[in-house]
């Protein structure tokens, strides 16, 4: 008997230590091997009522030979809307920086599930969708006076944004490639366009992420 | 280490048999035996494929080629025919270092950020529990044996997998302890080296459609999400039987 519960016992240890002995934690860095740069922004809008009605805006910030960014160019930044109107609007985002031209846009479509982009109106009289925060650098052309800390009681820009295409997460979050502009009366400001990226966070708020592209357009309602 | 490892479950076999062997009468038409041996995953279980943007590898098992240990038993009601169940452990590994460089690469990838880092702990441990029919054909001393049996799949634990995209919350993918049914299919012979006692080798398909995997803080719908685990596994053991009758 007493050998018996002997054997027993070792076997009972043997299996236990095989089995414990292997069971190891592994941890890992795995770094990103490539990242596209967001040179261009284009936004096209397109009158509902009256399709001819068309214009183009586009924000640029090309890279030097060694990668390091030129100055923005905001040569093609201005976009004049009707008053009173609604406008379909479509980004078209490339990275010029290789050849041939990537388009970006395609990119953020397929991971529409952590991104969100952000149109801010300047001035606003509404609650800011983009909210300010201390030290808050206003990309160009918005200049730094631009009301960005509190909504305004008057000369707002009569522009009201709304997200129309969504991504494929089961809560269904806007997206923000494709969008609606609604005009009011004749004013004029800026349009702040921000893409967040929100991996494994995205929940249709400003809040979690951080930012990929933060661009301005100088808008007209005429 | 691995034939360390493997030298110390045979160990194990055979002084527990010896115990079964030291305790046991013969008290009707049975045999017990116990058996251990290698135990090698298959398919999508062994797979360590994670597939690519948009179309990702939900299934693949990352399994490593382990070990079986387990005890069996059965009534032949006909010379023939019986009945019997098997008891039966399975240790498939882990995740190694490479497996978590994969998933930490495939993360980064999904999710669009400048690093992952992948922490993995845990491994494939399952216990069976499955019945059904024995067949025997006996030739002198030898016996071709065969078993289809069916039943209970217990997880014990499967590999645990935290990810952490750049600074944000990590999300996991759980161990988990699940059960589900399995099957098993198993062929191989017996030696009747003495009157009471037979030494066995078989050889056992095993599959189960798979246990449910829980997942911790997937807020978005993004990369490999693993929920369910297909396992399938081909053992092949050396073993002692002992005749009651």
């Amino acid at each position: 008997m007493k050998y018996i519960s002997k054997t027993k016992l070792l076997a009972v240890v043997l299996v236990a230590f095989t089995i414990q002995a292997c069971n190891k934690e592994e941890q890992v860095v795995a770094p990103t091997i490539a990242n596209e740069a967001l040179t261009t922004v284009s936004v096209i809008v397109t009158n509902t009522l009256a399709p001819f009605d068309k214009d183009t805006a586009t924000w640029e910030q090309l890279l030097d030979a060694n990668g390091y960014p030129l100055p923005v160019d905001v040569s093609k930044v201005d976009l004049t809307l009707k008053a009173n109107a609604t406008y379909t609007a479509e980004l078209v985002l490339l990275d010029k920086s290789q050849s041939p031209v990537f388009n970006v846009s395609n990119e953020i479509k397929e991971r529409a599930n952590y991104h969100l982009f952000f149109y801010q109106s300047l001035p606003s009289m509404s609650a800011f969708v983009i909210p300010y925060t201390s030290g808050d650098v206003l990309p160009d052309p918005i200049p730094t006076n631009a009301s960005t800390t509190a909504t305004v009681s008057s000369n707002a820009l009569n522009l009201t944004v709304s997200i129309t295409d969504h991504d494929s997460n089961p809560q269904v979050y806007p997206l923000g490639l494709q969008s609606s502009f609604v005009t009011g009366a004749n004013s004029t400001g800026w349009l702040r366009l921000m893409l967040r990226h929100q991996p494994n966070s995205k929940n249709g708020t400003y809040t979690p992420g951080s930012t990929d592209l933060d661009v301005g357009f100088n808008v007209t309602i005429q | 280490m691995k034939t360390k490892n493997i030298f110390s479950v045979l160990t194990a076999i055979v002084l527990l048999t010896s115990t079964i062997c030291a305790q046991e009468e013969s008290t009707g038409n049975f045999f017990l035996g116990l058996s251990g041996g290698v135990s090698a995953p298959l398919g999508n279980f062994a797979s360590t494929d994670l597939g690519e943007f948009g179309s990702w590898n939900n299934t693949s098992g990352f399994a490593k080629t382990g070990f079986n240990i387990g005890f069996d038993g059965a009534y032949y009601f006909h010379k023939n025919i019986g009945v019997g169940g098997v008891l039966n452990f399975s240790d498939h590994g882990g995740l190694t270092k490479d497996d978590a460089t994969k998933l930490g690469d495939s993360y980064t990838d999904a999710f669009g950020v400048d690093e992952s880092t992948v922490i993995t702990n845990s491994r494939y441990r399952t216990l069976n529990f499955l019945v059904g029919p024995y067949f025997s054909l006996p030739f002198n001393k030898f016996s071709i044996e065969a078993r289809a049996l069916g039943g209970l799949a217990q997880s014990i634990s499967t590999p645990e997998v935290s990810v952490q995209l750049e600074d944000n919350p990590a999300f996991t993918q759980l161990s988990s302890t699940a059960s589900a049914f399995g099957w098993q299919l198993g062929l191989g012979f017996k030696y009747s080296f003495s009157e009471k006692m037979a030494l066995s080798l078989m050889c056992d398909y095993f599959s189960t459609p798979g246990v449910a995997i829980s997942n911790e803080n997937r807020s978005n719908t993004a990369g490999r999400l693993v929920t369910n685990q297909q396992m399938s596994w081909i053992n092949g053991s050396l073993g002692l039987a002992y005749k009651l009758k």
